[in-house]
């Protein structure tokens, strides 16, 4: 009885485990954050009874509250960099450009995975505190990476766009690729090449620049992202202008 | 031969004179002025009257129906309205937000300690 109890409860832990795992990154994301802000806010009130009680009692329910939400917090952080990743890799472009970014998003989770299982050795107030002036220096990078995987994640659907476009125009190429082509057609196609080129030189630029050279500080608030909303809204404006000049080709010359 | 012997009333005599005199048509012409308007209104009145009831013997008289002329109402052609095989990748790129951050990057505290 004494080993089956064990058994049938690390069962349930595995079923529920699996269960977490087959649901989309999204959802996942927003169970685990959902669980560190609910930690946390428990260990704020305790941490408060503490301060003003400082007895050994409060002092061992702290820490073991502390501990839950150090694991919540780094369990959420690595749900949200899988996240992120999904939403870059779900538009199938496999771009170059985003390996690096991919590639910081995995460490990111590796680091939160590790970091969640070291936080739960910690047995004393000066533990913790070890451990979060470790933390704070240590996460910088991992943490920066949430912002590089927004940017990379726009980039990505851009990029789905341009290549959906080449797609949809080689379907109709050989219709309008005949002899004779009016002269209107023969301009609007020599266009085409010119503005794909160029929505493909501002996606590389800003693709180089997702991760910067310097990395010593953490990033804070949404002041970062205003110059990439600029390029953003730049490239969609110009994929806009393509799309308007290949509606114009199929409807006046591939449908006639 | 006649006699020359007429007897003259003499207030037929006077009244004659006042006819002659212009004195009775002054007397009218004082009577009617302060009703002037109403004579003026009833004399364009029966100008109108009459008008229409000429009108009308004139037109009982013609035996040709006029009828307003045929308003030509023409129906718009149906087109067959095109669409592009581009059509939902436009309705893509024009519906992609460019906000960032999108997901909002949640706060967390990385120095919980007590």
């Amino acid at each position: 009885m004494k080993k089956t109890l064990p058994a049938l409860l690390l069962f349930i832990f595995i079923s529920l485990s699996s269960t977490s795992a087959s649901a989309d990154s999204k959802s996942d994301y927003e169970y685990q954050l959902s669980q560190y802000r609910r930690s946390y806010t428990e260990f704020t009130q305790l941490k408060r009874d503490y301060l003003q009680n400082r007895t050994l009692d409060n002092q061992q329910k702290s820490i073991i509250i502390a501990k839950q939400a150090l694991l919540a917090r780094d369990l959420a952080k690595a749900a949200y960099a899988r996240y992120l990743t999904d939403l870059i890799t779900q538009h199938n472009t496999n771009y170059v450009g985003f390996e690096s970014t991919l590639t910081r998003l995995s460490s990111a989770v590796s680091f939160y995975t590790l970091n969640s299982t070291r936080s739960q050795a910690i047995a004393t107030p000066a533990d913790l505190k070890t451990f979060s002036d470790e933390y704070v220096l240590a996460s910088i990078i991992p943490d920066r990476s949430f912002y590089y995987g927004q940017e990379a994640a726009k980039l990505a659907q851009l990029i789905r766009f341009h290549l959906d476009a080449q797609k949809i125009f080689d379907s109709i190429r050989p219709k309008i690729t005949q002899d004779g082509q009016p002269i209107p057609l023969k301009a609007r196609l020599q266009e085409i090449p010119i503005l794909a080129e160029e929505i493909n030189q501002k996606i590389a630029t800003q693709a180089a620049l997702i991760i910067p050279k310097v990395e010593e500080k953490p990033i804070s608030g949404n002041d970062y992202f205003s110059e990439k909303i600029k390029t953003l809204t730049q490239i969609r404006s110009l994929q806009t202008e393509l799309v308007d000049l290949l509606v114009d080709i199929d409807l006046n010359y591939a449908q006639l | 031969m006649p006699s020359s012997n007429i007897k003259i009333n003499p207030e037929a005599l006077e009244i004659y004179h006042k006819i002659k005199s212009g004195e009775y048509l002054r007397l009218l012409l004082n009577k009617i002025r302060p009703l002037k308007w109403y004579f003026i209104g009833a004399t364009i009145l029966i100008f109108l009257l009459t008008a229409i009831s000429v009108g009308r013997s004139l037109s009982s008289k013609t035996t040709q129906k006029i009828t307003p002329p045929v308003i030509d109402i023409t129906t718009p052609t149906s087109v067959p309205q095109k669409t592009s095989v581009f059509g939902q990748l436009k309705r893509n790129i024009q519906s992609f937000s460019t906000a960032l951050p999108d997901p909002a990057i949640p706060l967390f505290d990385n120095n919980i300690s007590l």
